[in-house]
């Protein structure tokens, strides 16, 4: 069919209204890969509809949610708040362009006014309080730097997320083993057409000093290395890092290894593993 | 505007992936109520909708993994999931599959049970303008998106024959479209 006749036969409309059957929804599916307007169709077809049950939406009970995330407490593999607590979730609570730029832009300005507010006492006072200028503005200069630093984690960050929903992708939970010293938790974003990696250590806690975390990919039983896995202040955490491809693996592990890396897993220290 | 508001379902769809419960939290306040209108469309009895509602949530999050953004929108793949858990619902409680048309022309839900839950709230602002939409084509819409008819039981519904179906539904959804552009 040409594309102009698929957007018109009304299949479309009834792929979202999941009425299609199996073969039905395979090729819509394939349309979708392979023309843009059959996609962008898709999208206007499923957005009228979403506006539509919006429209007739009914507040529920209140204790409904509270049941709800009572039941997801219990769900071992859950992150609450806690212990992530995140510049993106930031920026999908409101919506509008990029807030952390802006709440950062708030908050050096407001840095600044404070910095300005001292300058101008200080003048007016004496040496003493001049010292706590200089430690002021130090401390602005290193917020400054720290935002700085932010912004580049959360675009790199960004990018690696964009990657990471691009296509098929595995997720790999790697689960605490018993060598592990405290909780900790892993996972692994693998696309298996690209071989792409990525690695969401949030739940790992930062590697002692002069100590690195490696990640190995189980290779037909054999460790093969994976790059180094950074973790430690607390922005890092959060990072999902682009690793080493693999077009074929039947598990992840992640070791504590010398600052560097080791050739050899040091396997007594393998804190986390996750088979695909 | 719109790249953002995609984007940021990709970020919510990769947040809950990674267990996120704020995520979820949020999650829930957003799609919640348009969810659970599919449902009392279905459901008149409230104590029933509730459960079907925490179910179908608990659902969501237990078979994320399942959802693929490659295969469409995260609320289309929700809204399925839900509409499919309510009919099985009353399937294993022995209802059949019913259709009430209220005369009511400001009533864009059609099946509420007058006693339950009034204040239903219009996230989008368009419940107004989808009063603009006739009654036959608010009817055809909600039959296929909201109540789980198949083509064939559209086709008994509104007396028209199987093979016109597809046009119907898509110009009633073009209808709507247009209504939603204008405003």
């Amino acid at each position: 069919m040409e594309k102009n006749e698929i957007i018109s036969s009304g299949l479309l409309e009834l792929y979202v209204a999941g009425l299609t059957t199996t073969e039905e929804t395979r090729q819509v599916q394939d349309w979708a890969a392979l023309y843009p307007e059959v996609a962008t169709e898709l999208a206007a077809i499923e957005t009228a509809v979403e506006a539509q049950a919006m429209a007739n939406a009914l507040a529920p009970a209140a204790q409904v949610k509270d049941r709800i995330m009572a039941a997801l407490a219990t769900d071992k593999q859950a992150v609450t708040k806690e212990t992530l607590p995140l510049p993106p979730i930031m920026s999908v609570v409101r919506p509008t362009s990029h807030p952390i730029w802006k709440w950062m832009a708030a908050a050096s300005v407001a840095l600044l006014l404070v910095g300005a507010y001292m300058a101008y006492g200080m003048y007016n006072k004496n040496k003493q309080y001049e010292t706590q200028l200089a430690q002021s503005q130090q401390r602005l200069d290193s917020s400054l730097a720290n935002s700085k630093l932010q912004q580049e984690q959360f675009l790199t960050g960004h990018h690696h997320m964009e990657a990471v929903m691009a296509g098929d992708i595995a997720a790999v939970a790697l689960h605490k083993t018993d060598k592990a010293p405290d909780d900790c938790a892993a996972k692994v974003f693998w696309n298996k057409k690209t071989g792409e990696v990525f690695i969401d250590p949030c739940q790992m806690i930062a590697a002692p000093s002069g100590k690195t975390y490696q990640l190995w990919a189980i290779v037909n039983g054999k460790p093969v290395d994976a790059g180094l896995v950074k973790t430690g202040s607390v922005q890092d955490k959060f990072s999902i890092q682009k690793m080493k491809e693999f077009k074929e693996a039947q598990a992840f592990a992640i070791t504590l290894e010398k600052e560097g890396g080791s050739a050899i897993p040091t396997l007594e220290q393998t804190y986390v593993v996750g088979e695909v | 505007m719109s790249s953002n508001i995609k984007y940021n379902e990709e970020e919510l769809v990769m947040l809950i992936k990674a267990r996120n419960t704020a995520a979820f939290s949020y999650l829930y306040d957003n799609y919640a109520g348009a969810l659970n209108g599919v449902i009392a469309n279905l459901v008149s009895d409230q104590i029933l909708a509730e459960d079907i509602l925490q179910e179908s949530f608990l659902k969501i999050w237990n078979n994320f993994e399942q959802y693929n953004p490659a295969k469409g929108r995260l609320f289309t793949w929700m809204l399925n999931l839900t509409r499919n858990l309510t009919i099985d619902t009353l399937r294993s409680k022995g209802y059949k599959k019913q259709q009430k048309i209220s005369a009511d022309e400001n009533s864009v839900s059609m099946y509420a049970d007058g006693s339950y839950g009034k204040a239903s709230f219009d996230a989008l602002g368009v419940k107004n303008y989808l009063g603009n939409l006739k009654q036959d084509q608010r009817v055809v819409l909600e039959l296929a998106y909201f109540n789980g008819f198949t083509q064939e039981e559209i086709a008994d519904t509104l007396g028209i024959p199987l093979g016109t179906v597809k046009t119907r539904v898509r110009t009633a959804l073009l209808e709507l479209r247009k209504i939603l552009q204008d405003k």
